[in-house]
């Protein structure tokens, strides 16, 4: 399905009827592979991801580290690809760097979601860790690295993703050469090379990107800066954004760039409606950060009962930790939300 | 024992991916042909690799680590020798644009002249270009030494925010144009200055730093009084 016919709007969110289906097989579309293909322009092959959602939490919140295992166990245990810094990498329980562990490009199982590097545009390229990528993401953001302010603990300001380029760099043809330089020092066969653009100018940032040789454009329409309180920036309205990327792709004559997207998302109905807008995935962030402020805290779990004989805490039903409970959670949503994806055949 | 491999790099293989073919040549010597180790009893544990051809390409030894001396015999493309850790690589010959970009460690040795763009965003160890550089020398340098021997185009230093750059020749306009951080050592002179940088005096841990840095590059230090010094005049 190219960008031109998929269906455009809500409306469009409506199972088939049963007599359009009388020549297929029982089953056929319950069979049917619900991940997401992202081609590569150069390879002319695609990498799968097992369900189109991806995580940004890792790169976008100031102190990811306690996350990191759960966003492992998001991409191992429900398929949803990650962003992984690999700065971080190393930081939780493993001194390894996360592009020679399982699930990196060497040996990734199909079923796991590809973890993602990271490539800010104005910081030196970290060759080495991209030995086995699968996937490379540059971020036309700042890193915030070497901000002269020392940064909040609970959440980014909103200029920390402001639209930046390589200090370096002067035109467009070198930074295709960029582009190359980074697919070429992977031993993978295919890899993917995607820059994130913060949602500003979407038609023109998204032209630029395709004109550098970027196989996906990730819109961020909006952003989380923080989890503990959960803070959030909205940069765009997504309709605009979507209107205006795949206007941009359109025009540009490449057919194979992908679309993502960074949006808001409070139900299943949502990312349906980002698919059927001619999204080929996105973020599940705003929906995480949402579950996490959601589930019961121990403190409020428990339950004050007084008497004549005094005041005592009973307490309630055994609560998991918040990361677990985000994890249950999330695992629930990419169950429904493929279920919903096959009644509607999106 | 130390370890020569001598690399035929050829159409095959991307010259982007020379670290792989050592790797594959250090694990299983006997597949590729195009490869001869042989041993040494100087350095022990030590690999010493000399690139045959892939002249003119881009990005050849990109991303190369923990190689005792890379040695490449002709002139080569952009992106050359790029993020390199802990690596001495000499070219005997020119280098196109973006020539040790990203450098972590080691020595970079240009026989030749650089184009643009020469040893930007290197956060360690030392570059040297013994001919002439163009535009963008040491740009958004993050704490490498940079050294030319002669000329820079424009904007040297541009956005430099920590690390070294000696010119030992003259400087094009705009020198250290949005420089934050760090030292620029000329020699001759500039056509321009940029309102970013200022005059500082040149004391003796400059002298020492210079002479240092000259030594590692086998450059005689018999002129150091005729160095200037420029930095941010934001700095403390």
């Amino acid at each position: 399905m190219t960008k031109k016919n998929k269906p455009q709007g809500n409306t469009l969110n409506r199972a088939r009827p049963l007599a359009e289906r009388i020549d297929e097989s029982p089953g056929l579309w319950a069979l049917r592979e619900l991940g997401c293909k992202l081609p590569c322009r150069i390879a002319k092959q695609s990498i799968h991801w097992p369900c189109p959602i991806f995580s940004r939490l890792a790169l976008d919140i100031p102190d990811p580290t306690p996350l990191l295992p759960t966003l492992d166990k998001l991409r191992r245990n429900c398929g949803i690809s990650i962003l992984e810094p690999e700065i971080l990498a190393g930081d939780h329980g493993s001194s390894e760097r996360s592009s020679l562990r399982l699930g990196s490009g060497a040996n990734r199982s199909l079923d796991d979601g590809v973890s993602i590097h990271p490539i800010f545009v104005d910081e030196p390229i970290p060759l080495g860790d991209l030995m086995h990528a699968e996937q490379i993401e540059l971020q036309f953001i700042p890193s915030g690295l070497h901000a002269k302010q020392p940064l909040p603990t609970t959440s980014y300001q909103p200029d920390r993703w402001v639209a930046t380029l390589p200090s370096d760099l002067m035109d467009v043809e070198k930074m295709s050469k960029r582009i190359e330089l980074l697919r070429n020092s992977s031993d993978q066969s295919t890899v993917i090379v995607g820059g994130t653009i913060p949602a500003g100018s979407v038609y023109d940032d998204v032209r630029f990107l395709i004109d550098c040789g970027c196989d996906y454009v990730n819109v961020l329409a909006q952003v989380v800066a923080g989890l503990r309180p959960p803070k959030s920036w909205t940069l765009q309205p997504i309709d605009f954004v979507i209107e205006q990327a795949l206007g941009a792709i359109d025009k540009s004559g490449v057919a194979e760039v992908a679309l993502l997207v960074c949006s808001p998302i409070e139900t299943l109905e949502d990312a349906l409606r980002l698919l059927s807008l001619g999204v080929d995935a996105f973020s599940i962030d705003s929906w995480l950060i949402e579950q996490q402020s959601a589930l019961p805290t121990s403190s409020q779990s428990s339950e004050d009962l007084g008497s004549f004989m005094g005041t005592y805490t009973r307490q309630a039903a055994p609560v998991p930790a918040p990361m677990e409970g985000m994890l249950a959670a999330a695992q629930t949503f990419v169950q429904e939300f493929n279920a919903l994806r096959r009644l509607y055949e999106i | 024992m130390a370890r020569v491999i001598e690399i035929q790099v050829s159409d095959d293989a991307h010259p982007a991916r020379l670290q792989h073919v050592v790797h594959d040549a250090l694990q299983h010597p006997q597949r590729l042909e195009q490869i001869t180790i042989q041993t040494v009893d100087e350095e022990p544990d030590a690999i010493y690799v000399i690139l045959q051809g892939g002249y003119g390409k881009d990005q050849l030894g990109a991303g190369l680590r923990n190689l005792l001396k890379v040695e490449t015999m002709g002139s080569i493309g952009d992106y050359g020798f790029s993020a390199t850790s802990n690596c001495e690589c000499v070219v005997q010959g020119n280098v196109g644009d973006y020539f040790g970009h990203s450098q972590i460690s080691g020595t970079l040795l240009v026989m030749g002249s650089a184009g643009n763009g020469f040893a930007s965003m290197a956060q360690g160890g030392l570059s040297v270009v013994l001919g002439d550089s163009l535009d963008q020398s040491g740009a958004s340098l993050r704490g490498a030494a940079v050294l030319v021997r002669g000329n820079v185009g424009a904007q040297a230093g541009f956005r430099m925010r920590s690390g070294n750059l000696v010119i030992g020749g003259d400087a094009g306009p705009e020198l250290g144009h949005q420089l934050i951080g760090g030292r620029i050592y000329i020699r001759g002179q500039a056509d321009s200055l940029a309102p970013d940088i200022e005059e500082c005096r040149l004391r003796e841990p400059d002298r020492l730093k210079l002479s240092l840095l000259l030594m590692k590059a086998g450059i005689k230090a018999s002129a150091l009084k005729e160095f200037r010094v420029f930095r941010s005049p934001n700095e403390p």
